[in-house]
């Protein structure tokens, strides 16, 4: 017998305490910036998971100026829908209530003339609910829009006495209950060989990910003229970790009209990964005066002639891992300071 | 191998005969013919003739085919147009439909040879008698001397007499064809009653749609063929959805969804080719209903398994093309393709759909649990009221189809599950009997399911704070 308290997912987590998270949002603030290229940004409306603190919405909506902005909240009892109206920073936010499969496929696609920029950041793992919604985003949006998705890729824990009665090993348990969420037919065949440890999660879950983008697609095009096919090509294969091990996939969907652009647009942006290579973000714990040494040698060019680069970084007493982490990350890094609002 | 002759006497010398014989189409077109499908071809035409002439209209009240036979006869008559002399004298009659020919209209004749294999396969003399708008004239195709001509190059049939070039109302117009001389095959199943019973229920679920539409089919009978209604409930809170789309073949496709009575028989899809009903009411996972193995309340990638909670659930899928080889169905007309980038592609549209419908039964459901009175069940009341009065046809609804919404319109605002704090979980665990015992003895009670409850309440009244 398991008995645990119903708590919201908001109410478990303080979404904007989140260091890594919030860098994801800045890096991804700063791809959808570049849709500009293709498009007026005010034609895009943002279509997101809020929570009560929909600090995704206010990045977006402050730094990019979206103002379409929609948030699915699967949350919908009255108390919920109160709490999270309440919270809603700008007006021009709006909530829909209920899960996403059930929400998605009402939305009204055709109506709306904007392209998309769509970031599902599930709580949970992936499930073959999910790999519907991935349907049912990349069947009806406009080319040129983007989309997300984030999945929890803890590894499970072979452990448990409820979940495991039978007491599996490690690898078969996990590959169970990889199936049961996902469904057999969607595991790659060389998973079957795996221990699905958080490594392995990673590259496993971005395949099945990717696999239904691609099959979506397919399925998109096979019905319409060839003018207006589309692609798609991976922006983001990016892993970090707060309270647990999250994975986000996902990318734009284009015509062959805006294909030059496209692949241009984000040529600079250093965690962009288009195929099964991840980026990691890693948060190391740095102190402030830390950060600040370390500013002010970034960017670090490697070079034999930036001698000073080199002994001012080499001072700074820090394990190597620490600064490169920080070097990939300090242009998104976030400061936090206990402040009376 | 061909004989060498000398050069002389041959038209031309690198001529090698490839026509083929007559034999060679009376025998292999029949070959994998079924009677029933051969009878099935001859109405599907009746049926095109009549959704030509309705003009676009979804009411086919004017028009009827009327079948008949026995043991020495096979007749088909309609009202439906007729065959003009010129199509009879250029077309309709080759073996084969000429490469360049044009329906017009959407047909559900494929190749072109379904009327003439139906000859073959029946019987062995033919009378055509048409009165079509602007023509009439009678034909009589007399098979085995067709066959038997010492000229095998002549392939053509006559006319009666030379055809009329007369107007006639549309009213007064029609087709009808006999066959006498019957096969072995069409002489002993024409006086089976359980071929009469089969023909007159594949046919009306056939034509469901024609027959919805008011087409009148009889088959040996003073009665017309009755076909389940296809329904949906319509009305200013029930509002079906509707998506259309043209792929880059010419194939089209509508789809409208909703809910309807509450028969478990009648819920799922339907899909009609050209008007033909060839799939459906399907609940399987051709149409999506796969299920999945997903715990926590979702229920896999496209939709749940068909059960009871679903039996309110119609959707309508119709496909439409002129050339009807570009038809998403199987070779023999009898099955959806579900291999073809066009029904993958509908499919997804349809299972989106059916999500926007879903939600209502779902919550529906939800309002039926048992702590919830009857009278609170406020969006269970509405649909019943609503299964009362504002069922309507798909082919009605459908007339007015732009004012149709893209996603599925219900109350939602009426939803009204029993509130949580009602409701019980149910707790079960083991323990070791002698423990248990000893709780039972410390609450003073008889048996391990009150102790269970008690050391609960005990535990939530001291760990919990308030009680």
């Amino acid at each position: 017998m398991k008995v645990t308290p119903e708590k919201k997912n908001f109410e478990r987590i303080n979404y904007s305490l989140r260091p890594a998270k919030h860098i994801e949002r800045k890096m991804f603030s700063e791809t959808f910036g570049k849709l500009s290229i293709l498009d007026n940004i005010k034609n895009y409306r943002y279509i997101g998971m809020g929570s009560a603190y929909f600090s995704d919405f206010n990045l977006f909506h402050k730094t990019l100026g979206i103002n379409k902005l929609l948030s699915i909240e699967g949350e919908d009892d009255k108390k919920t829908k109160e709490r999270i109206r309440f919270n809603k920073p700008f007006a021009c936010i709006d909530v829909e209530f209920g899960w996403t499969d059930k929400v998605l496929p009402t939305l009204p696609w055709k109506k709306w003339q904007e392209k998309s920029i769509v970031w599902l950041d599930y709580v949970d793992k992936l499930t073959e609910g999910i790999l519907g919604d991935i349907d049912t985003v990349l069947f009806n949006v406009k080319a040129g829009s983007v989309f997300l998705i984030s999945v929890n890729i803890e590894e499970d824990d072979e452990r448990d006495k409820i979940k495991n009665p039978t007491k599996l090993s490690a690898k078969k348990f996990r590959l169970k209950m990889l199936s049961e969420n996902v469904g057999k037919e969607s595991i790659p065949q060389r998973a079957f060989d795996l221990v699905l440890n958080i490594e392995n999660n990673k590259s496993v879950i971005r395949e099945i990910i990717d696999n239904a983008f691609r099959s979506a697609v397919k399925k998109r095009n096979s019905g319409v003229a060839e003018a207006d096919h589309v692609e798609y090509k991976q922006l983001f294969n990016l892993h970090y970790r707060d309270s647990c091990d999250m994975l986000t996939v996902g990318g734009i969907i284009f015509t062959k009209n805006q294909k030059e652009k496209v692949n241009e647009m984000f040529d600079h942006l250093d965690f962009i990964r288009q195929g099964k290579d991840c980026f990691d973000i890693v948060v190391p714990k740095l102190t402030y005066r830390e950060l600040h040494a370390l500013d002010k040698v970034l960017p670090y060019i490697k070079r034999k002639d930036n001698k000073k680069g080199n002994s001012d970084l080499s001072r700074i007493p820090l394990s190597a891992n620490d600064k490169k982490n920080y070097a990939n990350i300090y242009r998104y890094f976030p400061t936090f300071v206990e402040t009376n609002l | 191998m061909v004989k060498k002759q000398p050069q002389g006497l041959v038209e031309d010398p690198n001529k090698i005969e490839g026509i083929p014989s007559k034999e060679l189409f009376i025998d292999m077109l029949v070959k994998d013919l079924s009677l029933r499908d051969a009878i099935g071809d001859l109405v599907d035409n009746s049926v095109d003739a009549a959704n030509k002439h309705a003009g676009g209209k979804n009411d086919l009240s004017k028009f009827s085919v009327h079948i008949t036979f026995d043991k020495s006869h096979f007749s088909i008559s309609d009202n439906a147009g007729g065959i003009e002399e010129e199509i009879a004298r250029t077309s309709a009659f080759k073996l084969g439909k000429p490469k360049n020919f044009k329906s017009g209209e959407h047909t559900i004749g494929q190749f072109g040879i379904g009327m003439k294999r139906a000859f073959f396969k029946l019987g062995e003399y033919i009378v055509v008698e048409s009165v079509a708008l602007n023509s009439d004239f009678t034909l009589t195709i007399p098979i085995k001397e067709w066959r038997e001509r010492k000229d095998e190059t002549d392939w053509d049939f006559k006319f009666d007499k030379t055809p009329n070039l007369k107007k006639h109302l549309l009213q007064k117009t029609k087709l009808k064809i006999t066959v006498t001389q019957l096969k072995q095959d069409a002489k002993s199943q024409f006086v089976d009653s359980q071929f009469l019973t089969d023909l007159q229920n594949e046919i009306a679920l056939e034509h469901l749609f024609a027959i919805n539409k008011g087409l009148k089919i009889y088959i040996n009978s003073e009665k017309p063929l009755e076909a389940p209604n296809i329904t949906l409930i319509s009305d200013r809170d029930f509002k079906p959805a509707y998506w259309s789309h043209s792929f880059p073949s010419g194939l089209k496709v509508e789809i409208v969804t909703g809910i309807s009575e509450d028969k478990g028989d009648e819920g799922g899809w339907y899909i009609f080719c050209n008007d033909r009903l060839i799939l459906g009411p399907d609940t399987t996972e051709v149409t999506g209903w796969k299920g999945g193995k997903t715990k926590g309340g979702k229920e896999g990638k496209e939709l749940p398994k068909y059960h009871d909670q679903y039996f309110r659930f119609r959707g309508y899928v119709f496909f439409n093309a002129d050339d009807s080889s570009k038809l998403p169905w199987t070779t023999s007309k009898t099955g959806i393709d579900k291999d073809s980038p066009e029904y993958s592609y509908t499919k997804t549209q349809m299972i989106f759909m059916a999500k926007q419908v879903k939600p209502l039964m779902d919550e529906m459901k939800k309002e039926r649990e048992r702590d919830n009175p009857k009278s609170e069940r406020l969006l269970n009341l509405k649909v019943d009221a609503a299964s009362e009065k504002s069922v309507k046809e798909v082919s009605v609804i459908l007339q007015n189809k732009k004012s149709l919404p893209t996603a599925y319109v219900y109350p939602k605002n009426l939803f009204n599950p029993a509130p949580k704090g009602n409701v019980d979980t149910n707790i079960s665990f083991s323990k070791p009997t002698h423990r248990v015992k000893k709780v039972m003895n410390y609450f003073k009670v008889d048996n391990p399911h009150d102790a269970g409850s008690e050391a609960f309440d005990y535990f939530y009244k001291n760990e919990m704070g308030k009680w």
